[in-house]
């Protein structure tokens, strides 16, 4: 086997594969696209996360129950504000996620240790303020059995009585779990961009050779087939290994910007784990060029059988 | 110097090329000439290594290409019935390209490059991509890449096939001049004026078979025809279809 001329092959398929153009952008797009997808949705998920958490408060009604507010004031990332006087409109109209109303009678009823009546005006429809009508409502609850154990305790009665059934909720899915199925998509992205790139190659230099009709002449030249499919396999492999490199590169880019603190993951992707995957992946790179041209060839040679 | 002897190749129960022999000279220009689908291009794929005959030998400057096919192929250069060129190279890239695996170095390759651009008058085409090329344009760079390393033999199967009155007159002085220089041209042609204009020798194929061979006059005689163009109507209509 003559190594020159096995490299003057790789270097006429690589040069013949970078100069189409529609294809160089079909593979980009095509391996570029997810990466940027997933930080789309990381960055969507961080800010929702993140929105759940500072709560502004739309409230009508504060002077009719200020020890409430004050309480409510105290929890974290909850920020009270005046609500809109139309509370079912701003709510229709999404000018508003949700709207705490505290009607008249509260004081009133409260007082007198009847329940008294709190409304969270808001859209099932708009997912987007759901998280934070849920923490409200969960603290709202939350002030009214505490209230309502305090009653019971200035009456002599521990207020366990009053819970029957209380229900404890076991998450199974630990953070670190629901960050592995997330990130399990990584090293399959970046193993698929790594068949994406070599089947430019691969197509052109087995296939397309021949209905071209440049096999013919390249195959009078006195140069063993061994030396052709080791170049068009070389050439098929570096692009290859090269387009896993630019997709692994793009994937740790978007994983260093994602706030995983926001996620609520605990997960560490940096440049030393990106190095790792690319250990792990290369060997993609060998195979898969090898594995598209026995494809390719085959279906080639059926072809030519046919003829 | 290409001889052949006893060439057959079947393509299942069709028989392309049944016992074939001729010989081509050094310095001479001999034709294969034959109706379509007369097997001209099964024989010269044979010739040229890419088919391998089912019997037959075939001898180029004393290398026997069936056992050593690559033997041969060193000491031949090729224009097979496509071009098939890369649309996204340019004419130089093709013609380094083969150059540079027929072994020479890089700068000799350059250099001779650059002289076969001269010599036929393409510098303005070298840099440019072929995809959107002429056929005659197209037929050049195939051309110049089957010869530019400098092969003693040269194989053009029907080189001024649906080329205009410029370009076949481009080929065939490139013919002519391959012949000063005292290489052995074989090409094929089912275009009787361009035989007849060119070849030293002439070898008729009809059915696969050689029905004649011999110089123009020498077929002019046997046939008892004025032209050759009747001597050739005639000895491939007497070929009995067996």
């Amino acid at each position: 086997m003559n190594l020159r001329r096995v490299w003057i092959v790789a270097r006429k398929e690589l040069l013949d594969s970078f100069r189409d153009r529609r294809q160089l952008i079909a593979i980009t797009v095509s391996t570029l696209m997810t990466p940027l997808l997933l930080s789309f949705m990381f960055g969507r998920m961080a800010e929702e996360r993140r929105g759940a958490d500072e709560i502004k408060v739309p409230l009508v009604g504060r002077e009719y129950a200020p020890v409430l507010v004050d309480w409510l004031e105290q929890q974290a990332g909850i920020q009270v504000a005046p609500g809109p006087e139309d509370a079912e409109t701003a709510v229709r109209e999404r000018k508003q996620d949700f709207v705490m109303v505290i009607p008249k009678n509260f004081s009133e009823r409260f007082r007198e240790s009847r329940p008294a009546n709190v409304k969270l005006v808001s859209d099932s429809t708009a997912t987007r303020g759901r998280p934070k009508v849920e923490r409200v409502r969960n603290l709202l609850q939350r002030y009214g059995g505490e209230t309502g154990g305090l009653r019971l305790i200035a009456r002599g009665v521990s207020p366990s009585l009053a819970s029957a059934v209380t229900v404890e909720n076991v998450e199974v899915s630990s953070a670190q779990q629901r960050a592995a199925i997330i990130f399990n998509m990584i090293p399959m992205l970046v193993a698929m961009s790594a068949f994406f790139t070599a089947m430019a190659i691969t197509t052109n230099a087995t296939a397309g050779e021949r209905e071209r009709g440049s096999l013919e002449p390249l195959l009078v030249n006195p140069v063993l087939r061994f030396e052709l499919v080791a170049g068009k396999w070389l050439a098929a492999a570096l692009s290859s290994a090269g387009g896993m490199l630019v997709t692994l590169s793009v994937v740790t880019g978007v994983l260093l910007r994602v706030p995983m603190q926001d996620l609520g993951l605990r997960f560490s992707f940096g440049v030393p784990e990106a190095l790792q995957l690319v250990v792990a992946l290369m060997p993609m790179s060998v195979v898969a060029p090898a594995m598209q041209m026995f494809l390719f060839t085959f279906a080639r040679s059926r072809k030519r059988k046919a003829t | 110097m290409i001889r052949v002897e006893g060439l057959r190749r079947a393509f299942g129960p069709m028989v392309a090329v049944d016992n074939v022999s001729f010989t081509a000279h050094d310095g001479a220009v001999s034709g294969l000439l034959g109706p379509n689908g007369a097997g001209k291009t099964t024989s010269l794929r044979m010739i040229y290594g890419l088919l391998r005959p089912d019997a037959g030998r075939i001898d180029v400057d004393g290398f026997d290409l069936v056992a050593d096919p690559l033997g041969g192929q060193e000491r031949l250069g090729v224009l097979p019935d496509v071009s098939g060129l890369y649309p996204r190279l340019t004419s130089r890239e093709h013609i380094e390209y083969f150059g540079e695996l027929r072994g020479p170095s890089r700068a000799e390759v350059r250099r001779r490059t650059g002289a076969w651009l001269d010599a036929l008058d393409m510098r303005e085409l070298a840099e440019r991509r072929v995809g959107g090329f002429s056929h005659g344009e197209r037929t050049k760079v195939a051309l110049v890449r089957a010869l530019i390393h400098e092969p003693q033999n040269v194989l053009l199967d029907e080189p001024t096939n649906g080329l205009d009155v410029m370009s076949t007159r481009a080929v065939r002085g490139l013919i002519r001049r391959l012949r000063e220089e005292g290489r052995c041209v074989l090409f094929s042609s089912h275009i009787m004026q361009e035989v007849s204009a060119l070849c030293d020798r002439i070898v008729i194929i009809a059915h696969g078979r050689v029905v004649a061979e011999g110089t123009p006059a020498e077929l002019l005689e046997l046939t008892g025809k004025k032209d050759l163009e009747d001597a050739f109507v005639s000895l491939v209509e007497t070929e009995p279809h067996a």
